[in-house]
């Protein structure tokens, strides 16, 4: 009873093929059909994409050129250098001025790693709780207990280490 | 377990009234004209979507400039100010002038900076808030798209918006610009977590991930809204929803990555012209996408607060315009947080609260505790 899967497999079966009420094996097999009925819906996100991609280029294009020849002012032979720096306090020191590339904290690494393991996690509950709701009573909350136990104990570990701490030296 | 009593999915996508076929003047007048007069052939659905495309993106574009003329005018009331009054009535106009002052402006690009990313990243926050608007319901047949996985969609494209400003930060070479792209990323990626937590809630009551069928679930009285239909769980959600929805969409008081005093604008520093409108634009369309998220998950959608007046868009408006308002409000009230104060409050407050709240919701739901 604890750990029975079957209806988180059947959730998954459910969140892949998108059809409703079909077992795992026969929404593996209907690849053909599934594809036709999904056209309908993402033929729109298709022409969309292309349309909203258009829009915004043709907007730069449309003011690159509205900008040099629909001005009033068409001077735009200032191309000093002092236009082209890097737009900071203006005072020449090393510490300011010059290329971006350099390294940066690697507290940013940190927020990513974290990311990655907490998105994971979340993404992994999908399947459970769209059938929650379909489930009887308490059978799929003790899988939703189980699971985020196992997960929180790794959580309380990063707390205690510090790594949830920004200010912490690394 | 028996498997057979799970119930199938409400109810069939296919079974609705769709906006792609549905019987409009302007969609037969289309489907007559590709000598498709029954159900519309390929030709006649393109046409047709390619017109609700621009509708609702035209439409949503013109509410971005409302909402900077918004913005503009409350901000000036909660300063005891008037905010813009000459142009047009009331100022209306002020952001068409703005956007056509922005238009004539030279385009300019700094020597230092890598032209492919510089001017790759100003057009992927448009293209994410315009797909995202796909599968947003804003009346029973006012949509673009409608797939199963609408919500898991949405989670998908809002990543565009900060992918962006990674890209331009680091292609402007400018070290603000960098600081403001790497606060940025982090800020955004640490709030998606608990923001889809409260996605999650919403799937976990209704079972659904399809956007349309979850207004569906919502009709009748105000008491069906989920924010009030989970007794407790969905209030904190909605709570937790505009919290990280601000964070996500970069505003006071989350907005380190622009924090004009001590970045100069951050990501967009080294910016102008169209480049500079065109985030800006973004911004505005993106805080309407979350507001209307907020209304169509937790507040009902286009539905009526009561049963005996009718729904529609007007209602999805209303909702989001008041999470708008507090948006706005908040703004002009909170002092921007400190970046460890950002990231202590999401991974030591909201990511394991959400998480109790979740399971919260789960046992109101197992023991059937709903109104």
């Amino acid at each position: 009873m604890f750990f029975d899967f079957v209806p988180l497999i059947a959730a998954v079966s459910d969140v892949t093929s998108a059809t409703q009420n079909k077992t795992l094996e026969t929404a593996m097999d209907t690849t053909g059909p599934i594809i036709s009925e999904n056209v309908h819906h993402f033929l729109p996100l298709t022409i969309l994409v292309c349309l909203a991609l258009l829009v915004p280029v043709s907007m730069l294009l449309i003011s690159w050129f509205a900008g040099k020849y629909a001005r009033v002012n068409r001077d735009l032979s200032d191309q000093s250098k002092e236009k082209h720096e890097p737009f900071e306090c203006g005072i020449q020191t090393a510490a300011t001025v010059g290329q971006a590339d350099e390294r940066f904290s690697v507290k940013f690494y940190i927020i990513g790693m974290l990311f990655l393991v907490f998105d994971l996690e979340v993404a992994f509950l999908y399947p459970f709780v769209i059938r929650f709701k379909y489930a009887e009573g308490w059978d799929l909350l003790w899988v939703l207990l189980a699971f985020l136990v196992l997960l929180e104990a790794g959580y309380l570990y990063l707390f205690r280490k510090g790594a949830l701490d920004w200010e912490k030296e690394v | 377990m028996d498997t057979s009593t799970h119930q199938p999915v409400q109810q069939s996508v296919a079974e609705r009234l769709d906006p792609h076929t549905a019987t409009t003047p302007l969609g037969d007048w289309v489907r007559e004209l590709c000598d498709a007069p029954d159900g519309g052939n390929l030709l006649s659905m393109t046409i047709n979507v390619i017109i609700i495309i621009i509708a609702i993106c035209a439409f949503s574009s013109l509410t971005a400039m409302v909402l900077v003329w918004m913005e503009r005018k409350l901000a000036g009331r909660f300063q005891r100010r008037l905010g813009p009054t000459r142009t047009g009535p009331f100022g209306l106009l002020q952001t068409a002038a703005d956007g056509l002052k922005l238009f004539l402006k030279e385009g300019f690009r700094p020597n230092a900076s890598d032209p492919f990313t510089y001017y790759l990243a100003p057009l992927l926050p448009l293209t994410g808030a315009f797909m995202v608007l796909a599968v947003i319901p804003f009346g029973p047949s006012m949509w673009i798209a409608d797939p199963e996985l609408g919500l898991i969609f949405i989670s998908a494209i809002a990543g565009l918006g900060v992918l962006a400003l990674l890209i331009g930060s680091w292609g402007s070479n400018n070290k603000y610009s960098l600081m403001g792209g790497l606060r940025a990323g982090a800020q955004a990626i640490s709030y998606e977590v608990s923001l889809i937590l409260c996605f999650l809630l919403i799937v976990l009551a209704s079972g659904e991930t399809n956007l349309l069928n979850i207004v569906e679930g919502q009709q009748g009285n105000f008491w069906n809204w989920w924010i009030i239909k989970l007794p407790g769980a969905g209030f904190i959600a909605f709570i937790f929803f505009i919290i990280t929805s601000t964070a996500e969409l970069n505003r006071t008081p989350f907005d380190t990555t622009e924090a004009e005093s001590e970045l100069t604008g951050g990501f967009h520093t080294e910016y102008s012209g169209i480049a500079f409108s065109m985030f800006f634009l973004a911004e505005y369309v993106h805080m309407f996408i979350a507001a209307a998220i907020g209304a169509t998950l937790f507040l009902g959608g286009y539905n009526a607060p009561f049963e005996f007046l009718p729904d529609g868009w007007w209602w999805l408006m209303a909702k989001s315009y008041a999470i708008i308002f507090l948006y706005i409000w908040f703004r002009w009230t909170f002092p921007r947080l400190r970046i460890d104060q950002l990231m202590a409050l999401e991974w030591k407050f909201l990511l394991p609260l959400s998480l109790i709240n979740l399971v919260f919701a789960g046992i109101l739901i197992a023991m059937g505790w709903i109104l």
